[in-house]
């Protein structure tokens, strides 16, 4: 009965984050660890397992038909996966509600500026990516250091926190590089793979994976992602972006409460 | 589009399509393994190893392998992109699809090299 609860969070989860190019890990911590109990370093064992499950579902459909860019997310991958080599070493250093706290203000910062310009009345978003064909330009290069460098913070919250860190990622690729929010969750779900797969080594050889916690939620987050990829396709992109906004909100009054021991 | 373009996006797809389909096919297994024969997804040691537990007849293995292969899908997907780029002749992006393969399998080996002695 448990799996078969923890396989439908995995769905549930799955879906919103392919959506939104979160890779469901702030909706599978929170999910393991208030509702069914387990403890963090299990929760976040799991979650990095089935972020990556998220990302290799999504990222499939999204490199087949070209909305994620590729050669951004390798760029992309080779700060992200430094910084979380980084965040692992860090990890044990940082007070846990000094992590929470600023994870909330960045979480806040983020939801704002997103929200500025999914509100904002036509010019929300500069389009430089041909949606028909789906084929992306050139990374400017006056981006690309401020973009790496954000990648790179992405990487260390993965490994701090067992998330894929789309949250960064998918607002990164958009507000700093310039994609539109749809190529900019493609290629959020492209890297996030990456980024989860060097944040579980540890994990794994710790022996901190549960296979009977992680193998139900990774089946349901396989089905979930996929779904979710396919209805990403038919919404609206500045509902996405709304939507996006909205559990920024929420996770970072959640980061705020456990920072303050709320 | 081109069909050296075409050809990335198809092998790198793929790539991830087969990891994850064949990652988890192993956990279906091994679930349906545990809850039919009852003894549910423990694994025999936390160091052994899944092949080990596999022998010793662990469902809990079967999905422990089933999680190690898609971890490991990531890495087959830059292995994937970073041939395409060599028969593209795109020499940037095989360089760079190599330089993050190499991150990756370096944090492999510090995860391992890290890794607890059994009892410890």
């Amino acid at each position: 009965m448990t799996a078969l609860l923890l396989a439908l969070a995995g769905v549930g989860a799955g879906t919103f984050g392919a959506m939104l190019g979160l890779g469901g890990g702030v909706l599978i911590v929170p999910l393991l660890t208030l509702a069914f109990g387990y403890p963090l370093v299990v929760a976040a064992g799991a979650s990095l397992v089935a972020v990556i499950a998220t990302s290799a579902s999504a990222a499939a459909h999204y490199v087949r038909t070209g909305q994620a860019d590729i050669r951004l997310g390798l760029l992309l991958e080779i700060s992200t996966v430094i910084g979380a080599l980084v965040g692992g070493l860090l990890a044990g250093l940082l007070p846990e509600r000094v992590l929470a706290l600023a994870f909330a203000l960045l979480l806040a910062y983020v939801a704002v500026t997103l929200g500025r310009r999914a509100f904002a009345a036509r010019d929300h978003a500069p389009e430089t990516a041909n949606e028909e064909s789906f084929t992306h330009p050139a990374v400017p290069p006056r981006v690309l250091a401020p973009a790496m460098l954000g990648a790179g913070g992405a990487g260390i919250l993965s490994s701090l926190l067992g998330i894929g860190g789309g949250i960064v990622k998918v607002p990164l690729v958009h507000l700093v590089v310039g994609r539109s929010m749809r190529v900019s969750v493609a290629t959020s779900n492209f890297v996030i793979g990456v980024t989860a797969a060097a944040g579980a080594y540890p994990y794994l050889a710790r022996g901190d994976v549960d296979p009977a916690v992680a193998g139900p939620v990774v089946l349901g987050v396989a089905v979930g992602s996929a779904l979710g990829a396919r209805l990403s396709g038919r919404i609206d992109a500045r509902l996405l972006a709304v939507v996006f906004v909205v559990v920024l909100a929420v996770t970072a009054f959640e980061m705020a409460r456990r920072g303050l021991g709320a | 589009m081109t069909r050296e373009e075409r050809r990335l996006r198809d092998w790198v797809s793929r790539t991830l399509t087969v990891g994850m389909a064949a990652a988890v096919g192993l956990i279906g297994v091994g679930i349906v393994a545990g809850v039919v024969s009852g003894a549910g997804l423990e694994v025999p040691e936390r160091h052994a190893g899944p092949l080990a537990g596999i022998l010793a007849g662990k469902a809990g293995s079967i999905v422990l392998l089933g999680i190690l292969l898609l971890t490991l899908t990531p890495v087959a997907q830059l292995m994937a992109a970073a041939w395409a780029f060599a028969r593209a002749g795109e020499h940037r992006y095989l360089v760079i699809a190599l330089m993050v393969l190499g991150l990756l399998l370096g944090s492999l080996g510090v995860a391992i090299g890290l890794q607890r002695p059994p009892g410890g």
